[in-house]
């Protein structure tokens, strides 16, 4: 699991990296880009819960820590704030429920979703503050 | 002795024993000795009642799937008229409220996916039809599918305790899910924050 972690934060800083300077939410764009990227990884993302669940919560706490950082950072970057919290929890929970075996969508449907994700992201941006 | 509600209190008990075991020792450790230790029923009759540890999970789901179909109903009946989405109103509404019963909803989740996902098969096709009917009733069938991904992502990040975010927030969160006057009816999506600052 925190070999897990580990490779989706350096992929997410690459993703940042490589963001055009014109797009507005960074942060939120490259999370949304991971949480797709680990929707298409092999991961054993149940046993490695259940074991962290019972016998390393401090695992679910560095989690925990990183994604409080993102949410602040997603907060800060945002004309919207709540609205910008629901589309990177769309994200999540497409991921989640697509490695989990949970998730009641095809692969097509979830790849339109994350694009659809990405455009309302980036036409949120675009909006001026409270008009979104 | 065939007693019905005898009977049905012995499970109900087995439930709320696998519960603290799956909490306690994750599904490795739900056993029937274990279960027996826990509930105080006979391993005889646990084995007589449920047969395997598949059975368990089985009856786990079972009894929490009956919990959320009957608050959904209720929910449906208590504001159906008014719902723009009445499917996606209620699943959001259901997701919310499993996560005012965490340890028992993520553990028994978690512990029928690490034995068997075979035993989620019921839920899932449960879910692919309520997705349909979420598509069928939206102006705009992929923000409505965003609205119910959402909420599954505030559901299952708190019950996997993943989730970073406070009561509060998810609260706040899910009240603009479930507002439908927040979602434009050109498909875009709105929001009008509110003015109290956030900090983590």
């Amino acid at each position: 699991m925190e070999q897990q972690l580990s490779y989706f934060e350096k992929f997410s800083r690459a993703y940042l990296a490589v963001l055009e300077p014109a797009d507005a939410q960074h942060v939120l764009l490259a999370q949304i880009a991971t949480a797709r990227l680990a929707m298409d990884q092999p991961l054993d993302v149940t046993a490695s819960l259940a074991t962290a669940q019972t016998h390393s919560p401090e695992l679910l706490e560095s989690v925990r820590e990183i994604a409080a950082a993102n949410v602040q950072r997603i907060r800060d970057e945002a004309t919207d704030p709540d609205l910008a919290l629901l589309h990177w929890q769309a994200a999540r929970g497409l991921a989640l429920s697509a490695l989990l075996g949970l998730c009641p969508l095809s692969e097509e449907e979830r790849n339109r979703l994350f694009d659809r994700l990405r455009a309302e992201t980036q036409k949120a941006s675009e909006a001026p503050s409270g008009s979104t | 002795m065939d007693n019905p509600s005898r009977s049905e209190r012995s499970r109900n008990a087995a439930i709320k024993a696998a519960l603290v075991i799956l909490t306690k020792d994750g599904p490795a450790g739900l056993t029937f000795d274990a279960l027996s230790r826990e509930s105080g029923i006979s391993k005889g009759g646990l084995l007589h009642q449920f047969g395997s540890k598949a059975a368990i999970l089985k009856a786990l789901l079972a009894h929490q799937q009956e919990y959320f179909e009957a608050f959904g109903k209720r929910f449906l009946a208590a504001s159906g008229d008014t719902l723009a989405e009445p499917t996606l109103s209620t699943q959001i509404a259901v997701l919310r409220e499993s996560i005012n019963q965490p340890n028992s909803v993520a553990r028994a989740i978690l512990a029928a996916l690490v034995e068997d996902p075979d035993l989620l098969s019921d839920i899932s096709r449960k879910d692919q039809a309520n997705t349909r009917k979420i598509r069928s009733e939206a102006k705009d069938p992929d923000i409505a599918l965003l609205r119910l991904v959402a909420a599954h992502g505030l559901a299952y990040t708190t019950l996997l305790g993943l989730s970073p975010l406070s009561e509060r927030q998810r609260e706040r969160l899910f009240k603009l899910l479930l507002d439908d006057s927040r979602w434009a009816s050109d498909g875009s999506s709105q929001s009008q924050p509110e003015s109290e600052p956030e900090s983590e």
